[in-house]
């Protein structure tokens, strides 16, 4: 189970695409992922390459660290936000 | 505050709505699923008998908390609110500035245009911002969403019936005369679900509630509404400080809303 999450998340950072985001959320629920943090490249997005560079950071229960997603979709050559496919985490504040 | 002032301003919202309704062809409301237009949609419940009784509009652009996003779908299951998701396109120049002005704002014209409304509800408050503070309770916009905030009706002997312009429509503000103060007392009174985020993890806690990317929690060890009007009560920082657009200068925020932001 922990494997096949850790791979789509591999796979997200390679391949944001909507397929990959509905295997992420399918997932997400039977995973150890609790929280989140959303980081920001360059601080403040000015740019939509700067969502590109951004990312979440996902914790478990212990707020240790389990890897990063991108908090786009790629459709086309447009890009969409995607952080409603975190919905269930919660923001670690930190 | 005596239960007396807030049964005052909930009186006031109420009847605000009410007249909306009654007066506009088709009514609508913009729900951000943050405090105030979340206590907005409990004073609906209020004034139409426990039934919100128009659309209710979430402009989405994908990069809200997902804390936000769960908590529009459990609320407006609880609440069956006849949900409207507009959602945003992402451009390839997105600065708090455009991101704002540009993607939410063409959203909602777009929202606007398709479904016909001619008046929208929207929770803003005076003591938010100071641009905010020259809104009156119904303010007409044209139909390219301009705000002449210079020339605006007198609203005396509590008349609130401005017309739209032509193809223009009506921003209706029930929150107006609202602190934030109000509005949790009012949350807390009558019991409303809040967005988790407005409560302190870690000893921060998201105060006005944006856009992942533009919105910044403060430092706060409130943990239930208590906590929170405690806090607000003593604190001398401004209620959007974690929020871009309001950081920049005061214009932009002016030119926001001018052009038809929220």
């Amino acid at each position: 189970m922990k494997e096949k999450f850790e791979g789509i998340v591999r796979e997200l950072s390679v391949s944001p695409s909507r397929h990959n985001w509905e295997r992420f959320r399918m997932e997400l629920r039977s995973s150890s992922a609790r929280y989140y943090r959303i980081i920001f490249g360059e601080g403040k997005i000015a740019r939509q390459q700067d969502l590109k560079s951004s990312y979440a950071e996902l914790y478990d229960e212990k707020e240790s660290p389990l890897g990063k997603v991108p908090i786009f979709i790629e459709e086309g050559e447009g890009i969409s936000g995607a952080t409603e496919y975190l919905r269930g985490l919660l923001n670690i504040n930190k | 505050m005596a239960n007396e002032e807030l049964k005052a301003l909930v009186e006031g919202s109420v009847y605000i709505m009410r007249e909306a309704k009654m007066n506009a062809r088709k009514v609508a409301a913009l729900w951000s699923m943050g405090k105030d237009s979340t206590a907005m949609l409990a004073l609906a419940r209020k004034a139409f008998m426990k039934k919100v009784p128009f659309p209710v509009i979430h402009i989405d652009n994908g990069i809200d908390f997902p804390e936000t996003y769960a908590f529009r779908e459990e609320l407006a299951e609880s609440w069956e609110l006849d949900l409207i998701v507009a959602k945003s396109k992402i451009k390839p120049e997105i600065s708090g500035y455009s991101c704002c002005g540009s993607n939410k704002t063409e959203a909602l014209k777009e929202v606007m245009k398709e479904y016909g409304f001619d008046a929208l509800i929207v929770s803003i408050r005076r003591d938010e911002h100071g641009i905010r503070a020259k809104e009156r309770y119904t303010s007409p916009r044209d139909k390219d969403f301009n705000w002449n905030y210079k020339n605006q009706q007198a609203e005396m002997w509590d008349n609130y019936s401005s017309n739209p312009d032509g193809e223009g429509h009506i921003r209706v503000h029930p929150l107006l005369d609202w602190r934030e103060t109000d509005i949790w007392r009012y949350t807390k009174e009558e019991r409303i679900p809040i967005n988790p985020l407005y409560l302190s993890r870690n000893g921060n806690r998201y105060r006005s509630l944006g856009c992942v990317h533009c919105t910044s929690p403060v430092r706060s060890s409130a943990g239930n509404i208590d906590e929170i009007i405690k806090e607000l009560e003593d604190t001398t920082e401004e209620e959007r400080a974690g929020r871009d657009q309001d950081k920049e200068k005061e214009y932009v925020m002016e030119k926001l809303r001018a052009l038809g932001y929220m």
